[in-house]
């Protein structure tokens, strides 16, 4: 897609120290960043020495796919006056099934993306990440749940039980 | 490298609000960091299609529920419901009233308990018979000062108030039979024989006033259906039983009318678009049927009615869903097997805003 020359671009520099050139419209995508334009407009520069440069290069992707499509979608509804539903409908399940590939990850890189997009506050991101990862949980017992993050068991055996015996329904599996 | 077992809460809250009730359970015996976040104020399970709750089990004395969103049973240890008769539920309340007539709201999930003043006496063989709905104003998780609307059958069906605080049940003199009550926009409205009327001066002398005539026709249901009143007609049909003598009584199909209540017109209503509503003795749920996988759109779920004709012949097997755009009744749950104390199934959304 064409962009006017007029465009602003903003480096973002993730933890690392390498240098994202993107446009100021993908950068507003994350919240944090909007924010920090709205209070200095003349900001090109902005250090994120939380984000290392292979998850901002993931987070930057994301941005523009969703910036991309919804500049589509703006478009053609100028084009015809109104978007027609089907296209619509067919444009958002695009855009869901490349979600769906995108979040196709290990565990730590979606908990690093998670943390990533809490911290720029990118919303819609925030939102799929944490879906996958309730996804992930959602069915499992405790010891699976430890086994898919990585997670070690601090709690002791009578803590378990006293869980267990809490909501023992809960414990059971499905006949 | 940050772990899963120290996420940020925050993250860990919002995975928390996506899980099922069940879910939440788990998670929280995952490990400390995990369980402490489950365990905080702010942090709620994912609203949820409602369980059904069916009848104890007669050795264990477990209450079996269905998840309609896991399809799968929970067996539930609940002391609190042993020897209790219930109407349904509302907001995730029972209400349930014990052989010495004193009446509870009771949260199943969280174990909170609201004791109300003793009811008007009935003769008590016939509790269960007795008790036709409850109403509340309000959630009473999210505010205690909440009002109670309790309908129940002495000859006619009759209504009783309380109010937050007072230590007695205000009767509502009441002359026909009521078919339903319902809480919408602030008020009190009841489909009594064939008018519609609203419940004025709750708080000093309740009375009834008349809204709008009704054409009521046999088993009907008031629903608040996105801010909009609707009655919603239940329409049985009756079979022979296989000894001639016996008449098995199955819902075939509903009808549904939007009621206007400033032009005092009601209008049928044939689309519901992508919502369902769950209908029986608990109160009426709308859900967005795009939320709820396996959820059908434009239907209404139902289960039996409160008063089963021979259930020692057909047990509680009125329970199913009713597609509008294809006007037929699909089961949802297979027809529960016979058992002479079993009470109809009913629906019963967990409220749960803390572990």
């Amino acid at each position: 897609m064409a962009r006017s020359s007029t465009e602003n671009m903003i480096t973002l520099m993730s933890s690392d120290g390498e240098e994202f050139m993107v446009t100021e419209k993908v950068a507003r995508e994350c919240t944090t960043i909007r924010n920090m334009l709205e209070d200095d407009c003349v900001i090109t520069n902005i250090p994120l020495p939380n984000v290392t440069s292979d998850i901002l290069s993931m987070v930057i992707e994301y941005c523009m796919e969703h910036v991309a499509a919804a500049e589509k979608a703006a478009a053609e509804t100028a084009e015809k006056g109104s978007s027609s539903a089907p296209a619509a409908a067919k444009a958002n399940k695009d855009l869901e099934e490349w979600d769906k590939a995108f979040m196709n990850v290990d565990v730590y890189t979606l908990c690093d993306l998670i943390l990533a997009a809490n911290y720029l506050n990118v919303s819609g991101l925030l939102d799929l990440t944490i879906q996958t990862a309730a996804n992930l949980i959602k069915g499992k017992s405790p010891e699976q749940i430890r086994k898919t993050f990585h997670i070690q068991n601090d709690l002791s055996l009578e803590e378990e039980e006293k869980i267990r015996s809490q909501t023992p329904w809960a414990f059971e599996k499905s006949e | 490298m940050v772990s899963w077992s120290d996420l940020c809460n925050d993250a860990l809250g919002h995975i928390i609000g996506f899980l099922s009730l069940p879910d939440l359970q788990l998670f929280s015996a995952v490990c400390r960091n995990w369980r402490w976040v489950a365990k905080q104020n702010n942090c709620s399970p994912a609203e949820q299609l409602p369980w059904l709750m069916m009848r104890e089990d007669a050795s264990t004395k477990k209450r079996k529920f269905y998840s309609l969103t896991e399809k799968r049973h929970y067996y539930i240890d609940i002391p609190e419901l042993h020897n209790q008769c219930w109407i349904g539920s509302s907001f995730g309340w029972l209400f349930i009233v014990d052989r010495k007539f004193i009446p509870r709201l009771f949260n199943p999930f969280t174990r909170e308990c609201y004791e109300l003043p003793l009811l008007p006496k009935f003769e008590e063989e016939m509790l269960q018979k007795r008790l036709v709905k409850v109403v509340l104003f309000h959630d009473p998780s999210k505010k205690s000062d909440f009002t109670v609307l309790f309908l129940y059958r002495i000859n006619l069906t009759k209504m009783a108030v309380w109010l937050p605080g007072e230590n007695r049940w205000r009767c509502i003199p009441c002359m026909d039979h009521v078919a339903d009550a319902i809480f919408f926009r602030g008020n009190f409205y009841l489909a009594c024989s064939s008018d519609l009327f609203i419940i004025s001066d709750v708080g000093s002398n309740p009375t009834m006033k008349l809204v709008m005539p009704l054409l009521l026709s046999g088993i009907e249901y008031l629903v608040d259906f996105m801010g909009e009143l609707l009655l919603v007609e239940r329409h049985l049909i009756i079979n022979l039983g296989e000894s001639r003598h016996h008449f098995h009584v199955v819902t075939e199909r509903f009808a549904v009318h939007k009621l206007n209540l400033e032009e005092k017109k009601s209008f049928e209503y044939k689309d519901f678009g992508d919502y369902a509503i769950f209908l029986g003795t608990s109160c009426p749920l709308v859900v967005n049927s795009q939320l709820y996988p396996g959820c059908k759109r434009n239907s209404i779920y139902f289960t039996d009615l409160r008063i089963k004709l021979y259930p020692e012949l057909y047990g509680c097997d009125d329970i199913g869903v009713y597609d509008f755009a294809r006007d037929a009744v699909e089961p949802f749950y297979p027809p529960e097997i016979f058992h002479p104390l079993a009470e109809p199934p009913i629906w019963l959304t967990p409220n749960v805003n803390k572990l």
